[in-house]
């Protein structure tokens, strides 16, 4: 009897316990991160009786969440890759953003100047026409800096997010590791603290978010959290920060390590395993440095083209033309690190083989490796100075080995771009030595080309040179720097070359007629250097492209790079919500699933009160057997 | 496969607002007409469309040019045909000047008549283009190329030659120096030139010459002296400084050959009387009008001044000749220029057509395939919406 009233107890408190449960699900239906909870129930040790081993009724074991560590551990990483790839696609969606349509920007920019270069060419005498010119070149100039400012704001507003997903990040792990203090100490009652285990794992999905993290369950309840190749920023109930510091190479550039006690270790954004922080960075080191520099090389390579160009011809008072655009020079950076005294330079010779690329100098004591690091190609030397992709390297002062430089002749270019020559007279659209006709010429030779093709820099250009005809076929040449040679052939249409000009006769000549070129002395009339100043417009300047090509491929390259992530980033997406669909047919509450846990608990305690109240009437019949 | 409460709920409202942001993209490319925004929306068309957008601009920048050449052009070849008309008329009077019935007073007035041809003829050649550049000055075409001093004109220009790019690779020339137009006019009649000396007493005329032989030709100058009577006639080589021949019979009106070289004399050369043949040089214009002028202007009479003024008004003749051919020539050239022009001018403009079909096709919105998918994607919204509002209903605790 007495067993008949503890059995109904038991019973009653059972299926008490099973009610707050299932209530405890239903209220937490909306929490993130509830696990939901069960109530295990199992019968305790029988007696025997002689008769039979007797079921003691029932008792509660434990209640426990309905967990799967792997699922969860799946979704956790989703949610890393997800965060990543979502923060990577909205960057570059920003970048593309920052190129424009293609009928405004740049492409518009250059159109504009190229056209008003050519009008200026067509009207030479014009000071309208070459004041035209002169305010496109500073409006393409200032397309440059517009397209190299924002990239730079967006670097430093994806800064100050790394910074703000830090703060967060650590006040995560710092919580994580109290509560792993607070789960272990309550471990130690024998029963899981279900909640504070949800609560924990609540806070690892959102650290995840953030940087992908890899959870171990250790012995006492307490989970230990890494990151990146493994380490460790939560153990039991210590926590390490994540913290920001300068690049040794580059101090605007800030890179992530966990501290430890008195240690900083850089954490390589290569290997973290997702999350919003891996996304930025990588973007800010990658896709965004890949953009500047491309963005730089072609600033690069147009103001170089135009600038030698412009500075063969002369203006219409005859002097020889300035540089169009100024720009800053390679930045050059020593590594903090360096032992020795040595002093990287570098200057670009020519700007048609640049590569949109930072270049890494390294002296290991025999050689010098420079490693273009876009693509991680090596060239190694014993000396410098030495030329690689149009760049002179040189080196100053004694470095020691193990030192390492970093050079970058394109980022910087575009931002710092200028228009120089602000005087319409200024513009250089006339050639520096023009072609006088003998003026008792009786022959039909006419010229029909005359040029000074690029570099234009040979010493004897302004030497006067006579070409006389000596009969019909051919001709004698007498000039500083031609060598005077006589007798040479004359093939009409051919191209007669000395001293860096290119003269091209046809017709027919007589004996004693001449042609002398000389310093030219009237400049208003002639847009021979405007001509060639067009003419670059169909010039291979960047890589084996044509500025036009270069812009068209870098908005190829940006709409690529933006829509390929942005794919990545709805895969991922997809992913994560499968992941966590999973998970969440597991661990989730379903509230039809707990209305009928509610009906079955409701039904078992009137059962089990049933019994009580059986043990009841059984234990009064008894009484009323006596006296 | 259990559903989780929560997870079902949040899943419905991410499909409500995704199907929401689809229709919210095709409302924006609908209204804005373009199938690319940004490059992400297709990198391989933005870039197609960024080159094709060069090619137009490359294609406006021939356009503009052609334009500016024509101008140029033009105006050289209608000032070049003003030119011509001048020339001939001068032409014309120098042929009435040689009317042998004429009065010295008339002669005088006919001289008039040239130096009014003259300063025409100069100032023709110092027309601008309208923009305050002078057309025949070469490269110096800020200052009045030609200078008149007296019946003389001199060039101050040089012989720069302004070129416009109207094409791919297609390169014409837009000015002419005045030197080429004007000043380099071979005298005589190309190859050589007869003239007579100013000191001749006798009244010989001789006709302007042609070239007989010409493997005979030698380049040499060569005098033709006449001796005692006018009946016989040396040859002298000057280059050489030797003699060709002498004592030739001298017949008037016959032709005498020297070197490959063959002129007429008509009339009564007196004895000393020298004819000289010489290579062609340079003679301008305006220097052929000013000994026209000049022969007219001299009073002096006589069998020998009326040779003097027939050979004369002869060597200015043939030099107006000679000049009027150069003029054509050069409006004629210019004229192919013009022509050559609107056949270029026509290219263009069909590339531009083309080209800017090409962007179209690549960057402009199908509107009907647009409008389709506005209404596909918002039936998928509705839908959603339904759907979520039909399921979110049904609860377990409805039933209790």
């Amino acid at each position: 009897m007495a067993n008949l009233l503890s059995i109904g107890s038991s019973a009653l408190t059972a299926a008490n316990v099973g009610l707050r449960v299932t209530g405890h699900n239903i209220a937490n239906v909306g929490t993130t991160g509830y696990t939901r909870q069960v109530a295990v129930l199992s019968t305790p040790v029988p007696q025997f009786m002689g008769s039979g081993w007797m079921g003691r009724g029932v008792e509660v074991e434990s209640v426990r969440r309905v967990y799967d560590g792997f699922l969860t551990a799946q979704a956790h990483l989703a949610t890393a890759r997800s965060g990543e790839a979502i923060a990577r696609a909205d960057q570059l969606g920003l970048v593309d953003g920052i190129l424009g349509s293609t009928d405004s920007g740049l492409p518009l920019a250059l159109a504009n100047f190229q056209s008003a270069l050519s009008a200026a060419s067509n009207y030479p005498a014009d000071l309208s026409a070459r004041a035209a010119a002169l305010s496109a070149a500073e409006a393409l100039a200032g397309q440059f800096n517009d397209i190299a400012d924002r990239l730079s704001q967006q670097r430093r507003a994806v800064e100050t997010q790394v910074r703000t997903s830090l703060g967060t990040v650590n006040q995560a792990l710092a919580n994580v590791a109290s509560l792993n203090a607070q789960v272990a100490l309550a471990q130690g009652s024998g029963q899981p603290p279900n909640d504070l285990m949800d609560q924990r794992d609540a806070l690892v999905r959102t650290l995840s978010e953030s940087i992908g993290v890899t959870s171990v369950v250790q012995d006492d309840g307490s989970i230990s959290l890494f990151v990146g190749t493994g380490q460790a920023v939560v153990l039991g109930g210590t926590a390490s920060s994540l913290e920001l510091a300068p690049d040794p190479f580059d101090p605007s550039r800030p890179i992530i390590g966990v501290r430890q006690g008195g240690t900083f270790m850089a954490l390589d954004p290569s290997q973290l395993s997702g999350g919003s922080l891996a996304g930025l960075l990588k973007f800010a080191g990658e896709d965004l440095a890949q953009v500047e520099d491309a963005v730089g090389r072609l600033a690069l390579a147009a103001a170089t083209a135009y600038n030698e160009r412009h500075r063969i011809g002369v203006d219409s008072a005859g002097i020889s033309g300035r540089d169009l655009f100024t720009f800053d020079a390679p930045v050059t950076q020593e590594n903090a690190g360096n032992a020795g005294t040595g002093v990287i330079g570098a200057t670009v010779t020519d700007a048609t083989a640049l590569a949109a690329s930072p270049y890494r100098v390294d002296w290991n004591g025999a050689q010098y490796t420079i490693t273009r690091l876009a693509d991680d190609t090596q060239a190694s030397f014993a000396t410098l100075p030495q030329t690689v992709d149009g760049i002179a390297f040189t080196m100053a002062g004694a470095p020691a080995a193990g030192d390492s430089f970093l050079v970058n002749a394109v980022r910087g270019v575009a931002g710092s771009l200028g228009a120089a020559i602000t005087r319409p007279n200024d513009l250089a659209l006339a050639l520096p030595v023009a072609v006088t006709v003998g003026a008792g010429n009786l022959g039909l030779a006419k010229s029909t080309a005359f040029s000074v093709p690029s570099p234009g820099t040979n010493a004897n250009l302004a030497q006067p040179v006579t070409i006389t005809f000596t009969g019909a076929g051919t001709f004698d040449v007498a000039g500083t720097g031609t060598g005077n040679p006589v007798g040479v052939a004359y093939v009409p249409g051919q191209a007669i070359s000395y001293n860096g000009w290119s003269l091209t006769l046809e017709g027919t000549p007589r004996a004693g007629d001449t042609f002398t070129i000389s310093p030219s002395t009237a400049w208003t009339g002639d847009s021979g250097n405007g001509l060639a100043l067009g003419a670059l417009g169909r010039a291979l300047l960047v890589d084996g492209l044509t500025l036009e090509e270069g812009i068209a491929g870098l908005y190829g390259q940006v709409g690529m790079m933006a829509s390929s992530r942005a794919a990545a980033a709805t895969a991922q997406e997809a992913v994560r919500v499968d992941t966590l669909g999973a998970e969440q047919s597991v661990a989730g509450v379903n509230l039809d699933e707990e209305a009928a846990r509610l009906m079955q608990y409701q039904q078992a305690y009137q059962a089990a009160a049933k019994i009580i109240a059986t043990a009841q009437v059984v234990f009064d019949t008894l009484l009323d057997l006596g006296p | 496969m259990r559903i989780a409460t929560a997870f079902f709920h949040d899943r419905a409202s991410s499909g409500i607002t995704a199907r929401q942001a689809d229709v919210y993209e095709t409302q924006n490319r609908l209204a804005s007409g373009r199938r690319i925004a940004t490059a992400a929306d297709d990198p391989v068309g933005a870039a197609l469309a960024v080159r094709q957008r060069g090619a137009l601009a490359e294609n406006e920048r021939w356009l503009e040019s052609q334009t500016a050449a024509r101008t140029s052009l033009s105006i050289a070849e209608s000032t070049l045909g003003a030119m011509g008309d001048a020339i001939a008329s001068a032409r014309d009077t120098v042929i009435a000047a040689g009317s042998p019935t004429l009065s010295a007073s008339d002669r005088r007035t006919l001289a008039g008549q040239l130096r009014h041809a003259l300063e025409q003829v100069t100032s023709l050649a110092n027309a601008t283009d309208g923009d305050g550049s002078y057309l025949f000055a070469g490269f110096d075409n800020r200052s009045a190329p030609f200078v008149q001093n007296g019946t003389a004109v001199a060039y101050g220009g040089d012989s720069g030659q302004r070129w416009a790019e109207v094409g791919p690779g297609v390169r014409i020339p837009v000015t002419e120096g005045g030197d080429e137009l004007f000043m380099r006019i071979p005298d005589g009649n190309g190859v050589f030139s007869v003239e007579g000396d100013p000191a001749n007493a006798g009244s010989g005329q001789f006709t302007v010459g042609r070239v007989a032989n010409a493997a005979a030709l030698t380049g040499h100058t060569y005098e033709v002296r006449f001796g005692a009577g006018g009946t016989t006639y040396d040859v002298w080589d000057v280059t050489a400084a030797a003699a060709v021949s002498a004592g030739n019979a001298y017949t008037a009106g016959q032709t005498i050959t020297v070197a490959g070289m063959a002129f007429e004399v008509k009339g009564a050369p007196a004895a000393g009387d020298k004819f000289t043949l010489a290579p062609s040089q340079v003679a301008s214009v305006f220097d052929r009008l000013s000994r026209a002028i000049a022969a007219l202007e001299d009073g002096a009479t006589g069998p020998a001044a009326s040779a003097r003024l027939t050979n004369e008004l002869g060597v200015s003749l043939q030099g107006l000749d000679r000049a009027l051919d150069r003029v054509l020539d050069a409006r004629g050239a210019a004229g192919n220029a013009l022509n050559r022009l609107d056949t270029l001018t026509g290219l263009s403009q069909d590339r531009e057509v083309a080209t800017s079909a090409q962007l179209s096709a690549v960057e402009d919105l199908d509107y009907a395939k647009a409008a389709s998918e506005l209404t596909l994607r918002t039936t998928a919204l509705e839908a959603a919406l339904a759907a979520y509002s039909q399921t979110a209903k049904r609860s377990l605790f409805d039933y209790l």
